[in-house]
């Protein structure tokens, strides 16, 4: 067990640090909910190209995974495919192209490039699978 | 100023350093959302009727935000106080079969920090205790549940989809795992060579 201190350090630091990206998001948020609502799902749906395509943006998206809730949370209430937003989301947190070279000169190059190669391909699928059920 | 007083004003600027910006400060979070505010308050200003718009949805978001960041906090507080990553190695090396499967994706869940702290460790537990790369796989996939984020991704997408998309996470964690098993099947040497 660590001291009460830091751990309430090291909570308070997790919740802090990525405050300001946090904040711009919701400026952004703030702006895209003021936009009329069929924008959304007009352009992202629950297709199969919108889910590639939010994949790929989520893959190359680096940060806390609180920052792709809250983009993918405010632009799902606005109208966009549950689809696209769950393989964003999912692609953020399990696809690590900033981490890669890290994590190929630890655990290996061939395990780097499968781990997120596969990673990537699942949150493809997951994410139609969630359009077909919560879309 | 006294020297003590002066002492602890420098500890005081040094944890609130650490506690914005990190371990080692990084300052591009704060310019990037400077310029949003300037481009933001440049909306405002130009389209009055759009930007007032905007401006109701922005207090409505941050209003709405205020209870899932407390929960946040708690529940960090609480995996931060209890799981200590030594802990977590130790029992990689006593386990086996399913319940180090078991051991990979719970380990995986409740483990915090950015990804990249854990490279180190688990590069040790496969030089040193054998752990297969299946199992690493798993165990960063299952990192994607995110045990303290729960309360805000039920404010924003309900607890049926919350609940399902956990359970999709664990399922795809082993499946991960199970697939890298089989095309990075070797553990030590041969895969970082």
């Amino acid at each position: 067990m660590k001291s009460l201190k830091s751990a309430t350090i090291s909570a308070a630091r997790a919740l802090l640090k990525p405050l300001p990206i946090i904040l711009t998001v919701v400026l952004f948020l703030s702006l895209i909910s003021a936009l009329p609502k069929d924008i959304y799902t007009k352009w992202v749906g629950n297709d199969p190209l919108s889910t590639l395509i939010a994949a790929v943006l989520g893959s190359v998206s680096a940060g806390n995974a609180m920052t792709s809730y809250i983009l993918g949370g405010g632009l799902a209430k606005n109208g966009a495919g549950i689809a696209a937003i769950t393989a964003f989301i999912i692609a953020w947190v399990t696809v690590g192209m900033v981490q890669m070279p890290a994590e190929a000169t630890l655990l290996g190059k061939r395990f780097a490039i499968y781990r997120n190669v596969v990673s990537f391909l699942f949150a493809i699928v997951i994410g139609l699978l969630f359009g077909i059920f919560f879309g | 100023m006294s020297g003590g007083k002066r002492q602890e004003g420098k500890g005081l600027k040094q944890l609130l350093t650490s506690l914005f910006l990190g371990e080692e400060p990084d300052y591009r979070p704060y310019y990037i959302f400077g310029v949003t505010l300037l481009l933001y308050i440049g909306v405002v200003a130009f389209f009055p009727a759009y930007g007032q718009l905007a401006l109701s949805k922005l207090v409505f978001i941050l209003k709405a935000l205020v209870w899932p960041f407390v929960f946040i906090f708690v529940l960090m507080w609480l995996i931060d106080f209890f799981v200590e990553p030594r802990q977590l190695a130790q029992a990689f090396k006593v386990m086996h079969g399913w319940k180090l499967w078991l051991l990979s994706i719970l380990g995986g869940i409740i483990s915090t920090g950015p990804i990249y702290m854990w490279y180190p460790l688990l590069a040790r537990l496969r030089d040193e205790a054998g752990l297969r790369m299946g199992y690493i796989a798993a165990f960063l996939y299952a990192r994607a549940v995110k045990i303290p984020l729960f309360p805000l991704l039920i404010f924003y997408f309900g607890w049926a989809y919350s609940l399902a998309l956990t359970a999709a996470l664990v399922v795809f964690a082993f499946l991960e795992g199970v697939v890298i098993e089989w095309l990075v099947p070797e553990t030590a040497e041969e895969s970082t060579s």
